[in-house]
């Protein structure tokens, strides 16, 4: 959903992600300098494109921080997740409530 | 520049025709203002071109020494699409508020359509500039450049921006003179239907967001992008039905049977504090502050 690079600021506060097809990272924060902070995060009802289906990518990732970035988040909620694996910061594994298959 | 009727917003009629009062009402310098065709009461504007030259006007008038007045109200007639294949509506004048119809809501369906460029907001004496109620429609480049400088301000107020095209971008927010570009205010914003880049571009700018809802079918790389030293702040942010790809030449990061090798390849050092996450119903995890070192 969002990108922050090249020393940027991002704030975020009540996030709701809702019935996505989405592969790919909800919030993205990378380079030394930038910065970002999350609070009260909801991701709900995650579906992958049949498209990705019989493929591997079955990840889906809350937050990702690289090169040098700072992220901050708190109050997230994650649920149903249609089989997706749901990661923050790429390898901290995210169980889901209301798991569907 | 040619503007029609939309004959298709018959719902839309019946609301706002209970409208008993016009909030924003012209003035002498709103001299191409007319009768609107949908809603003969209301006095506004039918075509972008006449804005534009009632802002020149009004520009030599202040260049001749006359007094400018505390503010600018240029109103658009309320269920009409502005077809912006061959203009582009330019933001000239300081203090200045495009408003939709009676009284500056979406719904009154002020609907600028199509084109490259539907907005121009270059360097110059642009002060405050409110967009009031307008809805940004079928662009396929950037829709609003906010390309003044920092002592600038555009605000946004219950927009929409629908129908986009070719990796478009809402609004593009750069100082093409290098300095710090102007801020850009959005309250209320809903994005539907369409394939962007960067939806709202914030280069080395500061960004204002609340409300800020993409409803379905939008297909970007991201609904907001920061660089170049800029800062963002968004409260409230609701994304459904869509897919938004960030960084699709990262994708290796999505890949779990490649992220774990190349996540160690990658040259950073990760900070990450968390704190009050919930994760399932069933347990939680609490962590006040977690560091991770690569």
């Amino acid at each position: 959903m969002t990108y922050t690079e090249g020393g940027g600021k991002l704030t975020v506060s009540n996030v709701g992600v809702t019935e996505m097809n989405t592969l790919g990272t909800a919030l993205f924060v990378e380079g030394a300098g930038s910065a970002m902070s999350v609070t009260t995060m909801d991701v709900n009802n995650i579906r992958l494109f049949e498209k990705y289906r019989a493929g591997t990518s079955r990840n889906f990732n809350v937050i990702i921080a690289t090169g040098g970035a700072t992220a901050t988040a708190s109050g997230i909620t994650v649920t149903d997740c249609d089989g997706v694996d749901v990661s923050l910061f790429v390898d901290l594994k995210v169980n889901c409530v209301g798991e569907s298959s | 520049m040619t503007c029609k009727k939309n004959v298709l917003w018959g719902l839309a009629l019946v609301a706002a025709t209970s409208h008993a009062q016009q909030s924003y009402s012209v003035t002498d310098m709103n001299k191409r203002a007319v009768p609107c065709p949908e809603d003969p009461q209301q006095i506004g504007y039918k075509h972008v071109i006449d804005v534009n030259v009632d802002q020149r006007t009004e520009l030599e008038a202040i260049a001749a020494g006359n007094p400018t007045p505390g503010g600018y109200v240029f109103p658009f007639c309320n269920r009409f699409k502005f077809l912006m294949e061959q203009e582009i509506l330019e933001v000239l004048l300081p203090e200045v508020t495009f408003v939709c119809g009676y009284n500056g809501l979406q719904s009154e369906l002020c609907v600028l359509e199509g084109g490259n460029v539907q907005v121009k907001i270059p360097e110059g004496s642009q002060t405050n500039v409110i967009f009031q109620g307008m809805s940004f429609s079928g662009f396929t480049g950037t829709s609003v450049e906010a390309y003044a400088s920092s002592t600038s301000k555009v605000t946004f107020n219950d927009a929409k921006f629908e129908t986009f095209s070719n990796g478009a971008t809402a609004i593009h927010q750069m100082n093409p003179q290098g300095g710090t570009p102007m801020q850009v205010e959005i309250n209320k914003a809903q994005i539907e239907n369409g394939l962007a880049g960067h939806l709202f571009d914030n280069v080395g700018g500061t960004l204002v967001s609340s409300e800020l809802s993409v409803i379905k079918n939008v297909y970007a790389d991201s609904i907001l992008r920061t660089s170049a030293g800029g800062t963002s702040s968004i409260a409230g942010i609701t994304a459904t039905l869509s897919d938004l790809v960030v960084r699709p030449f990262l994708v290796y990061l999505l890949e779990r049977e490649f992220w774990r090798p190349l996540y160690i390849q990658l040259v950073c050092v990760l900070f990450v504090s968390l704190s009050d996450l919930s994760v399932t119903s069933y347990f939680y995890i609490h962590v006040s502050k977690l560091v991770v070192s690569i």
